[in-house]
């Protein structure tokens, strides 16, 4: 073959051109379901193209060949009511909210409370993040086929629903935060997912003041920062305690705290700090220390009080929170407390591979050896995650060597 | 041990070809008399007659030597299912602790076998697929009309198989299939011996004929 100079496409540039023409071509009067469609097969034609032939104006290309899928689709099905014989118009076009906040505008309709979790995250995917069908697919191990289905049942069950209203904030960041986990937890797929979450939580940022939003972001960023130490050359999960710590991302640790500190800075009497917020600021504590010995446990239990105190029953309500203090009533008051704390979650969480995983360390912060090798093998029947599965093997051998 | 030999050119597997004697038969056990559930045709010469008449099949098309014949046996390259199980099948030829009960060195040899199988089968173009099943296992039947569904975690619940995971392999014959599970059979348990583990190994029916019938 010929060296022909390779051009490469700024895919990064042209994902984030997606929601701007979606939000504008719904603000135009088009149907969020219709303009959705016709945009993503934009998008992979533009995939197709440009390489070769890029254009002039990006935005306007992309606007102009989605127009025309528009108006394709529009004329069969308009020749389809002719021959039905059924309505006249078209409905008129909503009122949207004001310019400005697209992003949000667009969150609000993909994360509509009316649909699942696994199609909000995979319409958000979509349509700002603007990844293609086969992408998303890849990225939550599906075939394409699956996921283009669940990508539009999602946005039947949005049909007539009003997308103008202002939606639930709370459901957006949610759905953020599960896109975040899932790419954080499963094993590396071309899509990134948790860098894809935290471009789009640094867009929600700028889209609006909510303090929570930020606080996700910025417990996205501190928790992020030590994803290169989190798995070593082999594969194997390296825990908290055991990581590398100069492997940790400084900026992106300089740069969630700076987030988290704007974010705390807009507290009063009657906004309570959000879950978000407090969970970054544990994540901000561990990331502060400069080695395992030196974690301000006090100051972290401290801020676990804050975050059980969200709910009237945390046990039963946020029942991760309450392991988490376990963990931390452990480091500050011994394993032997932590274990008496994590009795009480037995009923909720004992089937649990993470309620086992935890017993097992504070067995082994009280000495118990025996008993953490035991809860290690516990907890490894129980995972749903090979690597995490493989760790706690590992971690019940080692337990039950050091016994010997 | 195991992790140093990897690193070296020669890998296990290369070991474990150098060894394996293709003129050694295939040993094939008769199932215990308790194993066996009803009185029935021998299933080995079944097995043996199977697979030679497979392997005449090939080496006919090889003989044929013509461009067609090699295509042919290109798109009918049989896929297998290499089944791992939890428990069940044949007597365990070497029965040994759970894995949780090793020493961390023997674990750490034996995950790293695991690896090196998968990374085998894609350098060598033969994988399609791997999972592992969690142990936790739930029996559903339809409970009838206006029925909750019927869940059971079994009969026997402590003995019943259960399966652990599987590869799926895309391979030239039945032959490589039982070659690929027996070297993932011989992966390093306890003291670094290999498992002798039973793989249960199955091939996956086509969706579609191989031959395009007329309409």
């Amino acid at each position: 073959m010929i060296d022909e100079p390779r051009r490469t496409l700024d895919e990064g540039a042209l994902r984030a051109l997606v929601p701007r023409v979606l939000v504008a071509l719904v603000r135009r009067g088009e149907d969020f379901d219709a303009a959705e469609d016709a945009l993503q097969d934009a998008l992979l034609e533009a995939l197709r193209v440009w390489p070769e032939h890029p254009p002039r104006d990006a935005q306007a290309w992309l606007a102009k060949v989605a127009t025309r899928r528009l108006v394709d689709a529009r004329r069969s099905e308009y020749a389809r009511q002719r021959r039905e014989e059924a309505t006249l118009a078209d409905p008129p076009p909503p009122a949207v909210a004001e310019e400005g906040d697209d992003t949000l505008f667009l969150l609000f309709c993909c994360c509509h409370s009316d649909l699942a979790p696994a199609s909000q995250m995979a319409l958000t995917l979509r349509a700002v993040g603007g990844l293609t069908t086969r992408e998303i697919a890849d990225a939550f191990y599906v075939p394409e086929a699956t996921m283009a289905q669940r990508v539009s049942r999602a946005k039947r069950a949005l049909r007539g629903r009003r997308l103008d209203r202002p939606g639930d904030l709370a459901v957006v960041l949610r759905v953020l935060y599960l896109i975040y986990t899932t790419g954080h937890v499963g094993p590396p797929t071309r899509v990134d997912l948790a860098g894809e979450a935290i471009r789009l939580a640094r867009q929600l940022t700028l889209a609006t003041e909510e303090p929570e939003a930020r606080g996700l972001f910025a417990l996205m960023l501190l928790n992020h920062a030590r994803l290169p130490a989190r798995l070593d050359s082999e594969g194997r999960i390296v825990t908290l305690d055991r990581q590398d710590r100069g492997l940790w991302d400084t900026s992106e640790i300089a740069e969630g705290v700076r987030v988290l500190q704007s974010a705390l800075t807009m507290q009063t009497e009657e906004r309570r700090l959000g879950r978000y917020q407090i969970e970054a600021a544990i994540a901000a504590l561990h990331d502060d220390a400069a080695s395992a010995e030196e974690t301000d446990w006090p100051q972290i239990l401290s801020w676990y009080d804050d975050l059980v105190a969200l709910t009237d029953d945390p046990v039963r309500q946020d029942p991760a929170a309450a392991l988490g203090r376990a963990v931390a009533i452990g480091h500050v008051l011994g394993g032997a407390a932590g274990l008496r704390e994590t009795e009480r979650l037995r009923e909720v969480l004992g089937d649990r591979h993470r309620w086992h995983a935890v017993r097992g360390h504070l067995h082994e912060l009280n000495g118990d050896l025996h008993a953490a090798g035991a809860a290690y093998a516990d907890a490894a029947r129980r995972a749903t995650n090979v690597a995490e599965r493989d760790h706690l093997v590992r971690q019940a051998a080692r337990a039950r060597a050091a016994e010997r | 041990m195991l992790l140093r030999t990897m690193t070296a050119t020669r890998t296990p597997y290369d070991e474990f070809r150098a060894r394996a004697n293709r003129e050694i038969p295939v040993v094939v056990l008769e199932p215990t008399p308790e194993q066996r559930p009803l009185p029935r045709e021998p299933k080995s010469s079944c097995l043996r007659d199977c697979m030679s008449r497979i392997a005449d099949r090939l080496r006919s098309l090889d003989e044929a030597a013509t461009g067609a014949a090699h295509e042919i046996r290109r798109i009918t390259m049989p896929k297998y299912l290499l089944l791992k199980h939890y428990r069940g099948g044949p007597e365990p030829h070497r029965p040994v602790p759970p894995i949780d009960q090793w020493a961390p060195a023997d674990v750490e040899a034996h995950m790293a076998f695991q690896h090196h199988i998968s990374e085998l089968l894609e350098r060598s173009g033969e994988y399609v697929d791997a999972q592992a099943l969690a142990p936790a296992r739930t029996w559903v039947r339809y409970g009838g009309p206006e029925a909750a569904p019927v869940t059971t975690d079994g009969p026997h619940p402590e003995t019943s198989d259960l399966i652990a995971g599987w590869w799926i392999i895309d391979v030239e014959s039945p032959e490589r299939a039982l070659e690929l599970a027996a070297y993932a059979s011989s992966a390093p348990g306890p003291g670094g011996e290999p498992l002798y583990e039973w793989i249960d190994v199955r091939e996956i029916m086509w969706e579609r004929p191989h031959t395009t019938e007329p309409e």
